[in-house]
């Protein structure tokens, strides 16, 4: 299992415990999210904090996690690392999705 | 590896799975920052060299077992090179190749999940090339260092 997850007020944090989501490690990912969110809180954050790189299929697959989400629930992204977040910003999916600097961060913008 | 040289050149040859291909990045950076490249460039070469060995694995050697990817990288004082060559089936490349930037106004549950890696090929990379020939394709990606790439 690539995460770990915890229920925080009103927000499920998924931690993602691999320093790298890419094509080796996708389908894997996108399974292991599928069974962290089968149920959960409206919210989940997904804490990339020790991610440092991810790939096309990599986002593919986040982007794979976000769309089997039940209706009305929605996925965060809280502490990509400069690579991550380059990623994210060179094929535009920063628009896509929230993404925070820290999980604080993202915690705080929820109880706001 | 530690040549006593900085300019000394980069040669690997690995299977075209992703576990290996995996391998073959973590020595491409290796390299890169043994040749004194900033972490961002080096970013940059990584993510693109990652995206076109994706495309092989998945595209050239699809349908068959996975083949022999060779990857070479040369840096000179302006630009890092990098040629990649297998002998799987033609690379999909050319202007349907491009990608699709994601349309922020598009419905979240009909966002492609996949078309990123070209997108992310052609932002990181000054020049691509691209030639087939004696059933093998060659793949090379010139990465200036004078100039700053759109990533930074």
């Amino acid at each position: 299992m690539s995460l770990t997850s915890t229920v925080q007020g009103d927000a499920q944090i998924i931690t993602v415990e691999a320093e790298r989501i890419d094509a080796a490690m996708a389908i894997q990912f996108k399974e292991d999210m599928r069974t962290e969110t089968a149920s959960g809180p409206k919210r989940v954050i997904l804490d990339l904090t020790r991610v440092d790189f991810i790939d096309s299929s990599g986002l593919g697959a986040i982007v794979a996690a976000m769309k089997q989400l039940d209706p009305g629930r929605r996925l965060d992204l809280a502490g990509p690392r400069p690579m991550v977040a380059k990623v994210f910003r060179l094929t535009r999916m920063d628009t896509v999705f929230d993404l925070y600097a820290s999980l604080d961060e993202a915690l705080a913008a929820g109880s706001a | 590896m530690g040549a006593d040289t900085q300019t000394a050149g980069l040669a690997l040859r690995f299977r075209a799975t992703g576990i290996a291909a995996r391998r073959a990045n973590c020595a491409l950076g290796s390299w890169l920052s043994e040749a004194g490249l900033p972490d961002d460039r080096s970013e940059d070469i990584r993510i693109a060299v990652a995206e076109a060995v994706n495309n092989i694995v998945e595209h050239a050697y699809l349908g068959l077992a996975p083949g022999w990817i060779r990857l070479t990288g040369r840096k000179t004082a302006r630009r890092v090179e990098i040629c990649i060559s297998d002998s799987g089936t033609p690379l999909p490349v050319g202007p349907e190749t491009e990608g699709h930037p994601v349309d922020p106004h598009a419905l979240k549950r009909t966002l492609p999940e996949g078309g990123f890696g070209w997108i992310l090929i052609r932002k990181l990379t000054n020049r691509v090339h691209y030639r087939r020939g004696a059933g093998r394709n060659l793949l090379t990606l010139h990465f200036d260092l004078s100039t700053a790439s759109q990533g930074l």
